[in-house]
């Protein structure tokens, strides 16, 4: 009896054990991937001078709201360096929002119906699949030169367009492989009921394939929409002036006379909003997109 | 007038030849069933009458029209498919209504029509369910009804019973015939259980490797086989197989020699069988048509009980006769005990003979 009763003892102790290491082990990842918000968050409401305390902070001293004020253009509080042009932080928004929500549609306008005629009629066996799925691993920078090259031949550098097309070339490949894995969980004899029942393709594809696989297009358009939101290398150096997204404003607040702290968190802080809220409407679809469609391939 | 007409069609996918020259018609209001086992090309013929599959060669008509090329939706057939293929975003009654919307009906008379499904199919307690929410069974009502609902020339079934309890697929079963009867519908089942066809068909068409083995009544499939794969497929128990030697007496008489017995078999037939003197054959017989004997009844030969299965109503006697196992039915059940020595005796109007190597049926 009592020898169970200690070899019971012993399993509790040995359970509490594995229950420590594994909260230990959550705070240390979580502490890793939460720092850079934390600080960047924590940052935005510091005054410039604290940036340079000895003792450096994680939460501010003093908050304070000016580093937004200031960045959007309004009265400074007097600590920032100040090199920004009045008004290039509502630029950048408008800019960034514009690109993002063109591009998205015009990746989701064209994936779609690639995807699912991938899916389904698999034209050119499984190559064209493969293909465009390697795209996904080339490095966008050796698109960089070539492109440049043509959109100048074209004249349409610092435009709009220039970066409308330069995002679709990069978020269409994606997109399609997610989308393509959603209508093949679609089961085909589905699509042939409805075709029995009276059905042409094109509205098999509208009424039934579309909105089955609507998680994946939720999910794919969100991918879309950030990669767009984000992106830096294609716009630093397909545009100048004339269009001037939000990533691009944000490394202004990189100066040669310094580093203007507080606004750069500030502006970095708005920058990373859509990205939050979105993902926060549309966990449901990502936890199931991720899943189902994209493992699939 | 022929409802259908299928002319010498042929499928095939790649390399596989999954139906090869079936050639079959069927009549107006007419209950076709199509059974063979897992393979044998049933459902590639039913889907490409449904038009979901390309034609590789030969021609269908439906109403006298050639329907090769006519696209699934314009061919006015429908379909109940085996994997149910429910819309999974429409309850049980959008689901039923909506080959009826697509058609263009109205408001009353979708539901009226929709109604009167669900009760036909016992599912109104689930109508406002969606598909993720019933089990196997239900879903395979509600499949059956949406084909079922819409006034179409020819109704395709593709294993519309398989994922149901026995009760409930004799219970359906009965319901499809009376609709099917009483509303002079053309229907073409799909199945590969025998059972179901004979009770349900007015005609079979078996198959087996793509090909048709036999097109017949009920009836004649059961009676008369064409062959050795129809006799075997057709009635549950399946029919005695006795292999032997075909030999002939002095008198003139047919004897099948197998290992340690000698089958007298019947006069009829004598002129096929004179070939096969000397050579190897299967007799056929189906346990109804053995019987207990006495001893001394002529023809009548010893077994020993291998088995016994009491089943209520009747019984089925395993006897080991000399190395050649063989299945009696038995009306009257009585027990009998394992290793008890009996005496049976073939009904000879009732013997099947078949040639080893075609399968073809010699008497």
């Amino acid at each position: 009896m009592a020898k169970v009763i200690q070899t019971d003892e012993k399993r509790r102790s040995g359970r509490t054990i594995v229950r420590v290491i594994r909260y230990v082990a959550i705070v240390i990842i979580l502490a890793v991937f939460l720092f850079p918000v934390v600080f960047i968050f924590g940052g935005s409401f510091k005054t410039q001078s604290e940036f340079y305390d000895v003792a450096p902070s994680l939460f501010p001293k003093e908050p304070t709201l000016g580093n937004y004020i200031s960045a959007f253009g309004g009265e400074k509080t007097g600590t920032t360096t100040g090199f920004t042009a009045k008004g290039r932080l509502t630029k950048g928004i408008k800019d960034s929002l514009l690109i993002s929500v063109v591009v998205t549609m015009l990746t989701m306008a064209i994936a779609i119906p690639a995807s699912y005629s991938l899916a389904r009629y698999k034209p050119g066996g499984d190559q064209i699949s493969f293909f465009i799925l390697s795209i996904l691993f080339l490095p966008p920078v050796i698109g960089v030169l070539p492109l440049f090259f043509i959109f100048k031949t074209v004249g349409i550098l610092d435009t709009y367009w220039v970066l409308f097309i330069s995002h679709l070339f990069f978020d269409l490949p994606f997109c399609i492989w997610i989308t393509k894995g959603f209508f093949e969980d679609i089961p085909l004899e589905l699509e042939q009921a409805v075709m029995v029942d009276g059905f042409s393709r094109f509205r098999v594809f509208f009424k039934i394939a579309v909105p089955l696989a609507k998680s994946g297009i939720a999910v794919a358009s969100l991918f879309a929409f950030i990669f767009s939101w984000n992106e830096l290398m294609f716009s630093s150096i397909f545009t100048r002036s004339n269009v001037q997204t939000l990533p691009l404003v944000l490394q202004d607040y990189i100066g040669s006379a310094g580093i203007s702290w507080g606004e750069l968190l500030a502006v970095a802080s708005i920058a990373a909003i859509p990205g939050i809220l979105l993902a926060i409407f549309m966990q449901r679809y990502i936890v199931r997109g991720l899943t189902f469609g994209a493992v699939k391939g | 007038m022929d409802k259908l007409i299928l002319e010498n069609v042929y499928k095939n996918y790649g390399e596989v030849k999954a139906v090869r020259g079936v050639s079959f018609s069927m009549k107006d209001k007419e209950f076709i069933s199509i059974v063979g086992p897992s393979g044998c090309g049933k459902s590639s013929t039913l889907r490409m009458i449904a038009g979901l599959e390309d034609i590789t060669s030969g021609s269908i008509l439906l109403d006298s029209e050639k329907i090769n090329h006519i696209r699934a939706r314009d061919r006015d057939v429908a379909l109940a498919f085996e994997s149910y293929a429910l819309y999974p975003h429409l309850t049980v009654a959008g689901n039923l209504s909506f080959p009826l919307e697509v058609r263009g009906f109205k408001g009353e008379e979708i539901t009226e029509k929709v109604n009167s499904i669900l009760s036909l199919l016992d599912l109104e307690a689930y109508m406002n369910m969606t598909p993720t929410e019933l089990s196997g069974g239900e879903q395979q009502r509600v499949a059956l009804g949406r084909a079922l609902i819409r006034g179409a020339s020819l109704y395709l079934l593709d294993e519309p019973f398989s994922h149901l309890d026995a009760q409930q697929k004799i219970d359906l079963r009965t319901r499809v015939l009376r609709i099917q009867k009483l509303n002079g519908l053309s229907v073409i089942l799909v199945t590969h259980d025998q059972l179901e066809a004979l009770a349900m068909s007015d005609r079979i068409v078996v198959m087996n490797e793509g090909e048709i083995q036999q097109f017949g009544t009920p009836e004649e499939l059961y009676e008369e086989p064409a062959n050795l794969f129809v006799a075997d497929f057709i009635g549950e128990p399946p029919m005695n197989f006795i292999e032997g030697i075909l030999t002939r007496t002095d008198g003139g008489r047919h004897r099948l020699n197998c290992k340690e017995i000698r089958f007298p078999l019947p006069k009829r037939g004598g002129e096929k069988l004179s070939s096969y003197v000397d050579r190897k054959i299967i007799m056929g017989v189906r346990p109804q048509h053995i019987s207990l004997a006495a001893k001394d009844m002529p023809g009548a030969f010893e077994g020993v009980v291998f088995s016994y299965e009491y089943q209520g109503e009747m019984g089925y006697l395993s006897l080991d006769c000399s190395g050649e196992r063989v299945l009696i039915e038995l009306k009257h059940a009585t027990h009998y005990e394992t290793g008890a020595r009996l005496w049976c005796l073939f009904d000879d109007t009732h013997l099947y003979l078949f040639d080893p190597d075609t399968g073809e049926r010699l008497l």
